[in-house]
This record gives structure tokens, sequence and C-alpha cells, in this order.
């Protein structure tokens, strides 16, 4: 396998090695065969809330939140590697939107009191949070979101509905753009409201996938009152938090290690001794998987280059990179499923949804590797499209990078 | 954390140096250089005077120290600007056939470092010689020295040559083995027939009917000889490639640049979002040739210098073909035309992709080296 060599200096050595006994004591046997079975685009239920839980008693749940707000402090490097080894190791893919999203928002343009009431309780798991973007007819053409927000005294009225909402069905507080005015350019009426789930007014509609998984949901707003202090930023400036918490969605600091760990469950499907091992001895299949392994290569190098960058002193989230490393991510995401669900040939026609979601055994006449690559296909139809499309992605490049 | 030996800072220090200078040089010379066939002239100001060509070689020889990472940013200048200059052969394979120890090498080095020198490496025996066997160029022992008798086909700028580095088999004491040996272009015996390239260089079919070269001519003999063939044929192909990045950097330019003019249905068909989602495509193409080659260029010093090279060439050639046909495709009927220049680059392109051997055998070749590393399965490690 073709990989970067990282020469790192002692004490980030000594950050690895500590990343790595730590994983070697907490990622236990159990975790991860519950881990591999994860089909969809993040862990839920118990699995989620067990690894929050360790991550958050080593004082890493955040590795890039500064410690003042209770991150783990960790320097860019630092982050990169620990997201490196966990990724490599296989841990649950942790839900995004507290920690990920609605934090470094808060961070940036939240109160301090704001920041005092949530960010304590996205950190220990207190609040699980989910995303209120998109709307019935509101996907790609964000800014054409018509849930509205009505100021009536010290409280908003929100009236609406959010759709896709992944989690809606765990969370405790939502995050949801709001229309507060309708004057001038669509993106000036926009704002950033934090709701709480209780909320009278509010009801949750699943949404089951293809796959048979429950992950995403209708969210609908019924005269909801939401006190104005959980406005984060200012009224018709949302766009802005919008925005921001959108590039956020997109950059990962280790894309590629994501890549090579579904590769590496690739890999497990047509092992040698297994059903499928046919496979890994036809050229094709094997042509087909090294031009993604080598492809992956590559995002490392990107990746890299990118911190390397940032370590002298550039800039962070480079909006033109962050939507590169989206298209290729999704691309090559999509390529491994295929491959897998190539691999287990007629198996791919049993639906699995009972026995991955629904609770039910397993039949003793289908090879174990054969349960979960059809949903993890089905799932990541949805890379492509969430966190804005690909499409999107080549328009904001079109813009960002081509300067047309 | 760094990826390469020399430190983070000298080494961005050096290259942003000579992309400096290469820049500035392709910049005012563009005339002479630029999209042009080759000539000595100019090969010679860019060695000398200009001290552009020596800035990857070794201090003690009047380089810069650069090394492969030096290479690569010249290549990709060279790629940008179209420059049809011998770098790759005289330089970039070169300084890893020749022997740094021995003070004849390092002068010739030096001038080729100079401008005032090409040396020309003629390994493999021709198109599908991948294995480099040296079958079709005996080397009989005679005296201290050698006679060569056979032939090296399609070895690319060897009309330029002063001295050719060919690899040959010799009977050794223990058996057949390889030999790397200096033969000078003006050799009696030795000769040339020329054929023109698509992309304005030539190659030639090299007959040795008992060409005699002394015993100073051995550069190495046996794995050594091996060795030193596999790294120059592993840096010419990763130094390619940079001038690839280069080749579909100026294409994509050139192309938005085009659609931007170009009017059709009253607008610029830059407008168009089908143009715009291609322009796009190429240019996430680009980056990630552009990121392998990196990756490779840090690799070719070590252990994975060929499963690197290999996988370079093989998303490299992909990337080249891919951004070089919509290139043309975008440009419409003027693209297709001879005069255009978008037409150079495509045809430097192709020719890129097949110079080492092509997409389908580089992958091959990025399978049979992983392959190799696989380390037999350790129970309890799944």
């Amino acid at each position: 396998m073709l990989e970067l060599d990282l020469v790192l200096e002692p004490e980030e050595a000594a950050f690895q090695a500590r990343v790595r006994r730590f994983l070697a004591e907490k990622f236990t046997p159990e975790l991860r065969r519950e881990a591999e079975l994860q089909t969809g685009v993040f862990a839920h239920g118990e699995l989620a809330a067990k690894w929050h839980r360790i991550l958050y008693e080593a004082g890493w749940i955040a590795p890039g939140w500064p410690e003042e707000y209770g991150g783990a402090g960790f320097s860019a490097t630092q982050q990169y590697i620990f997201d490196q080894e966990c990724t490599r190791a296989g841990t649950p893919d942790l839900p995004v939107a507290g920690i990920r999203l609605c934090g470094p928002v808060l961070i940036e343009f939240g109160t301090p009191d704001q920041k005092d009431r949530f960010l304590p309780r996205i950190l220990s798991g207190e609040h699980v949070w989910c995303q209120g973007y998109s709307e019935p007819q509101a996907g790609s053409d964000l800014a054409a979101l018509e849930c509205r927000a009505v100021r009536d005294g010290d409280d908003y009225v929100v009236t609406g509905q959010k759709l896709w909402t992944t989690h809606a069905q765990f969370a405790d507080w939502i995050f949801v753009l709001v229309r507060t005015s309708r004057e001038g350019p669509r993106q000036a009426g926009i704002s950033f409201l934090l709701v709480p789930m209780d909320a009278p007014g509010i009801t949750v509609r699943p949404i089951i996938s293809m796959s048979g998984e429950h992950e995403v949901n209708e969210v609908f707003f019924d005269a909801v009152r939401v006190p104005v202090e959980n406005l984060v930023g200012e009224e018709n400036q949302g766009w802005k938090v919008a925005k921001f918490l959108l590039v956020n969605e997109r950059g990962s600091g280790s894309a590629a290690a994501y890549l090579r760990n579904a590769l590496g469950m690739l890999d497990k499907i047509v092992e040698p001794q297994g059903p499928f091992a046919t496979n890994a001895f036809d050229p094709a299949f094997a042509r087909r998987r090294a031009e993604i392994e080598i492809e992956i290569a590559a995002l490392e190098q990107s990746e890299h280059s990118l911190l390397e960058a940032m370590r002298q002193g550039g800039r962070g989230a480079d909006d033109t990179l962050a939507s590169i490393h989206k298209l290729h991510v999704s691309s090559l995401m999509q390529a491994i499923t295929e491959l897998e669900v190539d691999a287990i040939g007629e198996y791919a026609q049993i639906y699995q949804g009972e026995v991955l979601f629904g609770g039910r055994e397993p039949s003793p006449h289908v090879p174990r590797r054969a349960l979960t690559p059809v949903a993890h296909y089905l799932n990541m139809r949805a890379i492509s499209i969430f966190g804005g499309s690909s499409e999107i992605q080549r328009n904001i490049l079109t813009r960002t990078a081509l300067g047309l | 954390m760094t990826t390469a030996s020399m430190t983070m800072d000298e080494q961005s220090e050096l290259l942003a140096s000579v992309e400096n200078l290469t820049e500035r040089v392709l910049g005012d010379k563009h005339e002479s250089l630029c999209g042009r066939e080759f000539s000595r002239e100019a090969w010679q100001l860019l060695g000398g005077e200009l001290g552009l060509l020596a800035v990857a070689l070794p201090e003690a020889i009047g380089g810069m120290g650069g090394s492969h990472h030096a290479h690569a940013i010249l290549m990709e200048a060279f790629g940008r600007h179209l420059v049809a200059q011998p770098y790759l052969s005289s330089v970039v394979a070169a300084s890893q056939l020749l022997d740094a120890a021995k003070p004849e090498h390092t002068s010739l080095l030096s001038f080729a470092g100079q401008g005032e020198a090409i040396i020309v490496p003629a390994l493999s025996d021709g198109p599908g010689d991948y294995e480099m066997s040296g079958k079709a160029l005996i080397a009989a022992v005679d005296g201290d020295g050698f006679v060569l008798n056979g032939a090296k086909a399609l070895v690319r700028d060897a009309a330029l040559a002063d001295q050719f580095v060919v690899l040959a088999q010799a009977q050794g004491e223990g058996g057949v083995e390889h030999v790397l040996l200096l033969v000078p272009a003006g050799a009696a015996g030795l000769a040339r027939e020329d054929f023109g390239l698509i992309d304005q260089a030539t190659a030639s079919h090299l007959r040795f009917d008992s060409v005699h070269v002394g015993s100073s001519a051995l550069i190495a003999s046996g794995a050594e000889a091996v060795h030193r063939a596999c790294s120059a044929v592993n840096a010419a192909v990763v130094g390619v490639c940079a001038e690839a990045v280069g080749v579909m950097k100026a294409m994509h330019a050139q192309t938005v640049e085009f659609a931007r003019q170009r009017v059709q249905f009253g607008r610029p068909i830059a407008e168009f979002q089908v143009l715009q989602h291609r322009m796009v495509d190429m240019l996430v193409a680009i980056e990630q040739a552009a990121s392998i080659t990196r990756l490779a260029r840090n690799k070719l010093a070590g252990a994975d210098a060929a499963l690197a090279a290999s996988a370079c060439m093989a998303l490299v050639a992909k990337a080249c073909r891919s951004v070089a046909q919509d290139a043309v495709q975008i440009h419409g009927a003027i693209g297709i035309a001879n005069e255009t220049p978008i037409s150079r680059y495509f045809r430097r392109g192709l020719a890129i992709e097949m110079q080492f051997g092509g997409r389908n055998y580089h992958l091959l070749r990025y399978l049979q080296e992983t392959a190799l590393r696989r380390v037999p399965a350790v129970p309890g490690s799944a």
C-alpha cells in the first residue's frame, strides 16, 4: 500500500503513541464488532453514546475546539494524527451535528451565555444535536428556505418544515436556518436559531431510507416559541453562519484514513479464505481496487500539503480544497461501496434491513460478510448529495477556482 | 511532521527560489525556448548563463542540491511552457545512472548541468521491454574493454546525444549479467535512424555494429547496473509526470481563457454550466495528479520508488488523457488545428502517457509491487 512517510517530531511521535495506547485499551473487540456493522454515514444509538462517553472522559471528544471551551486543544498536526489513528483503528463515526458543526459555530458567533450554556453539554453528550437546513423546496438551493420565524415579544414564533434531518429522533436540540425577512436578497433574510426538540409544536416523522435504515426525518414546526436569546449571530446574518458551518461540514482532516478504512472493509469481504475470495484474484476487480487505492494516496498527500500550509501560517479552511476534497471523497467512497456489492454477487439481492436495523437474527445460509455491503452502498449514495451535492461543489469551484 | 529528510523550511526555501528562477527565465526567454524544436543554443543558455539545468544536481558538481523536488519543479515549468528540451534524459535520468564517486562521471554530469553535454540513456531494448532485459544489445569482453553488437529501439532524444548510457548483456564470470556502459555518440560502428515524434521531439533506432568502448566506459555491472537503470527510470517517470502536471495546468488555463472569449448564442461559452463543470472536473483531476506526483517525488529515494512511480503514472496518465480531451472539446474545431497551442500540448500529453509504457502497464506494475509487499496475514490482525 502506498502511504505518506510521515516523519514525526519526537513530541508528535509521543503523542501518536499515547493515542495508540488509548485506543488499544478503550476500543475493545466488542466495540469493534459493533462498529463494523455500521452501514450508515454515522454511528448512532448505544454505540455512538458509549464511544462519545469514552472520548469525553479522556478529554478528547472535541479535538478541534480550543482548550478554553473544553476542547482537546490539539494543534493541527495533533488533530490530524488523532483523526488518523482513530480512523485506522475503525472507531465509530460519531455524529457531527454537535461537536463538528454546532460547537464551532457557537465558539465563532455565540454569545458568552450561549457558550456557557451549550458547549459543556455538547461535550458531555447531554445534548444530542441535529441540523435543520434542508426543506422540501430548499435543497441545493438552500437560500430558498421558507421556514419562518416571526418576532413576538421576547420570542420568535417558528413555523415551517425541515427535511432530511439526520438523527432528529435522538436529538435534544436542533439548529435551524429560518427566514426572518423577505426584503432584499434571499440570503439577507435568514437567521440561525437554536430550538429545543421538546418545545411544544415540534413533530418528528421518520423517513426510512432505501437500505431500511432510519437515519433521516422530517421535522415540522407549528408555531414553536423560541426565546430570542437562542438567536446565534445577528438577525438576518444567518447566511454567514450557515456558510461557515458548511465549510466545516465539507472539510475533514483525515478523509484518506476514512476511505482506507472502507477499503479495509472491502478487503475483509474478499479475504483469501472467505466465500468471496475469487474476487481478490480477478484482474478487473484488482485493477479497479488499485486505482482507488492510488487515488486515496493522492488525497492523503493533498490533505497533508494543506496541513503543512497551515503549519506555515496559511489559512486552515480553504473553500476550494474543501470542495475538491468533498468531490474526491464522495466518488471514492461510492466506488468502494460498488466494489463491495460486486464482491458478494448474488447475495446482494437479499434484503438485510431487518437484520441490520430490526434486530432479526441473521440467516445461517448467508455469509457474515454479505450482511452489510448493500446497505453501505445504498446509504452512501447520499454522500454526493448532503453537505452540498457534487454539482453544487462544482458550482462553488466554478466561482472560487475558475474565477467565472 | 515532514515527509522528507531535508527540513521543511530548507526545502521550501530552495524550491521557492528554483520556482522563481524558472519562471523568470522561461518568461524572459519564451520566444526562443517555448513550443519550439530543440535548439542547442537555447539549451546552453538554460544551462550556462542562466544556471537552470543544474539546480537539482549535487552542490559538489556545481548544482544547488535540489534533488527530485527541484527536478519536479523544473519539469512542471517545462510542461507549462512546452519547452522541448532533453532535461529528462540528460539530467534527471543521467544523474541516477552515473557514478558520483568517479571523477570522469561527475565531470560529465557537471557538463550536462551546464548544457555543454547531452547524455541520453538507452536502457530498455525498446517498446515493451519494461523489464530492461538488455537482450538486444550484447557486450563482449574485449581486452579490458567491450565490443557492442545489437540494437536499441525508439531512443528518445538520441539525435541530440553526445554520450549514450546503454544497458547491455555481457558474459561475466558467473554467467550472463547486465552492464551499464557509456558510449560516445560518434563511436565507430554506431548507426542511427531518426523518427519524428508527435510532440516535435525525435527518437532513433540505434544499431551497434562492433562498437568498441574502453574499460573506463563501464559504469556498473550486475545488480548495481540494474539498480541504477531502475532508479533512472523511476526518476524519469515521476519527472515526466511533473511535466504532465504543467502541461495540464497550461491546457486548463488556456481553456478557461478561451471559454471566456468565445461567444456563441450571444454569450461567452464560459457561462454555460455544462462547460463550467467540465472545466472544474479538469481542475479536480489536475489537483489529484499534482498530489500523487508530490507523493511520488518524496518516495524516489526510498524502497517504494517503483511502487510510487507506477502509482503516479497510472493516475497521471489517466488525468492527462481526460484533461487533454476536455481541453480540445471545449475549444471546438479550432482545438484540432495544428497551429493552435492547445493541439501541441495535446500531443505532448499523449507522448507523456506512452513514453514509459502507458497507464495499463503501470497499473499492473503497481499491483505486482503491492503483491511483493503483502505480508502473510497474522492471526487476529483482522
